[in-house]
């Protein structure tokens, strides 16, 4: 019985830091509400390389291959540093308003998050005006168990809510005051 | 007269089981949603454990397991004659559990623990584990074959299948399949006797494995980041969800050749055919919803409201399709 308990104890050793998606995936949805049309609205944010136009926090947005699915853009940071990390465009419909992209990659220190995927669109919100929906799905920043506070769910939540906030935010301001 | 009584309530009792259910496993809620599928929206919502992602339906349907992988348990919920739900139990099982599989008789019910490399077996009347499976890194998918004899676990971070001898409970042999297998299905109907088919995550691929030689036969290419695969109950389609394409991959089963590729909704991942063969469903995760896809017309036509962040991971259908 000793004997069991050691194997069972240096398998549990041994197992621990091979795991790589015990997490639970978190989602973050956000929206926000604009007096503009879809297409007046769509035209701020349809271009892939063009998040720099449109987010406060992102000084550059270069992409590789514009709008086509594959395309990489790097997205470059307003911060100490220029910290960046590279997006790919994975659907893109013209037509529904909306594309689909992921970070294969990203320094946890930069943004906490593990396998991203992130989907935004422009819907008819039936008023005349528009609904902007960003939706992200993510594993928190550190993958293994007993996480520190910076990189534990609710902080990665919390840093891909306030990522989300302050885009979108910046849409409304942007459609609503016409530029 | 009591006999008649009688012969009236099983007579009810039948009518309410004639209407299929899916039983849904809300991650997000910390509970199972039970969808009618004839009415076509949620007829009760039952609280488990935390965050739980597995399930599998007792043959018959009056049993369902559910795990809770944040829980560290599984819960057992029974379904009462008047159609209603109570959780009968809540067994403390390892320290991930996940992936779920029942054997043919629904007395023994296999637990994968993603953290601890094994699989519980929990004997269903005492509701105790009375065993353990050394397999391979991080089990999650598992399905039993019809005969009772083998049960088959996908090792996530191994690239491979495990093969379980039910009788010794021992894992007999490995199958290299692609990279990160997660949704395992067990097939009688392929073109060349019974199949194996296994997602595998992060090749993209579905494999095709032949149990009587335990080799992968074939390889099909699907859509980004792939969950689970059903086959109808005569294996002359085969569905695939696709969580990073929002999308269900769709082949002929007899030929293999890919027949369409549905959008969906987002992050679609627990699937399964409905009893009367006319219906795929998908829970979609990331928009809360199960996706109805006609399984003649290769379209989306409905989509049911389920709770948040549905996984529905396993065999989630009463009565059981096959």
């Amino acid at each position: 019985m000793k004997v069991f308990a050691l194997a069972a104890a240096v398998i549990a050793i041994v197992a621990a830091p091979v795991q790589a998606h015990g997490p639970t995936r978190q989602k973050i949805v956000e929206t926000v509400e604009i007096a503009k049309p879809v297409d007046q609205v769509w035209a701020i944010i349809k271009d892939f390389d063009g998040l720099s136009k449109w987010h406060p926090a992102v000084a550059s947005s270069v992409a590789d291959k514009g709008n086509e699915v594959g395309s990489v853009r790097k997205v470059v940071l307003k911060a100490p540093g220029d910290p960046s990390f590279d997006e790919v465009l994975d659907k893109y419909d013209a037509a529904e308003h909306s594309y689909k992209y992921e970070i294969p990659k990203v320094d946890p220190k930069v943004l906490p998050v593990n396998t991203y995927t992130s989907t935004i669109s422009v819907l008819d919100n039936g008023k005349g005006g528009s609904t902007v929906e960003w939706k992200g799905a993510f594993y928190r920043g550190y993958m293994l168990n007993d996480p520190p506070p910076e990189l534990n769910d609710e902080a990665s939540a919390a840093a891909v809510r306030g990522v989300y906030r302050a885009g979108l935010d910046n849409i409304k301001t942007l459609a609503e005051s016409g530029k | 007269m009591i006999a008649r009584i009688g012969f009236a309530l099983l007579a009810l009792m039948g009518a309410a089981r004639a209407e299929p259910l899916a039983y849904i496993t809300d991650q997000g809620a910390d509970a199972v949603s039970v969808i009618n599928l004839a009415q076509g929206h949620i007829v009760e919502t039952v609280k488990v454990g935390k965050k739980p992602a597995g399930v599998a339906v007792a043959p018959g349907g009056e049993r369902i397991y559910v795990s809770n992988p944040e829980g560290h348990s599984i819960s057992v919920v029974s379904r009462r004659a008047d159609g209603t739900h109570q959780v009968l139990a809540e067994i403390a099982a390892g320290e991930g559990p996940l992936g779920l599989a029942l054997d043919a008789t629904g007395q023994r019910l296999f637990v994968a623990d993603w953290y601890a490399d094994r699989v519980s077996v929990i004997d269903t009347d005492k509701l105790a584990v009375t065993g353990e499976i050394k397999v391979g890194q991080s089990p999650s998918g598992m399905a039993v074959s019809p005969d009772n004899r083998w049960l088959y676990v996908a090792n996530r971070e191994s690239d491979s299948i495990s093969v379980v001898d039910l009788a010794s409970l021992r894992s007999t042999a490995e199958i290299a399949v692609g990279k990160a297998p997660f949704g395992v299905t067990f097939d009688p109907n392929g073109p060349d006797g019974p199949r194996v088919l296994v997602a595998n995550v992060q090749s993209g691929d579905v494999s095709v494995i032949d149990p009587a030689t335990r080799r992968e036969t074939r390889r099909l290419k699907v859509k980004s980041f792939p969950y689970a695969v059903a086959a109808t109950r005569d294996g002359s389609r085969l569905f695939v969800t696709n969580q990073h394409d929002d999308s269900v991959s769709v082949f002929d089963g007899r030929s293999y050749e890919p027949l369409a590729t549905i959008s969906t909704c987002g992050f679609p991942e627990g699937l399964a055919v409905s009893p009367d063969q006319t219906e795929v469903l998908a829970a979609c995760w990331m928009d809360d919803v199960l996706a109805v896809i006609d399984v003649k017309g290769l379209k989306m036509t409905r989509k049911i409201l389920a709770g948040a962040s549905p996984r529905a991971f396993g065999q989630f259908i009463a009565p059981d399709a096959r």
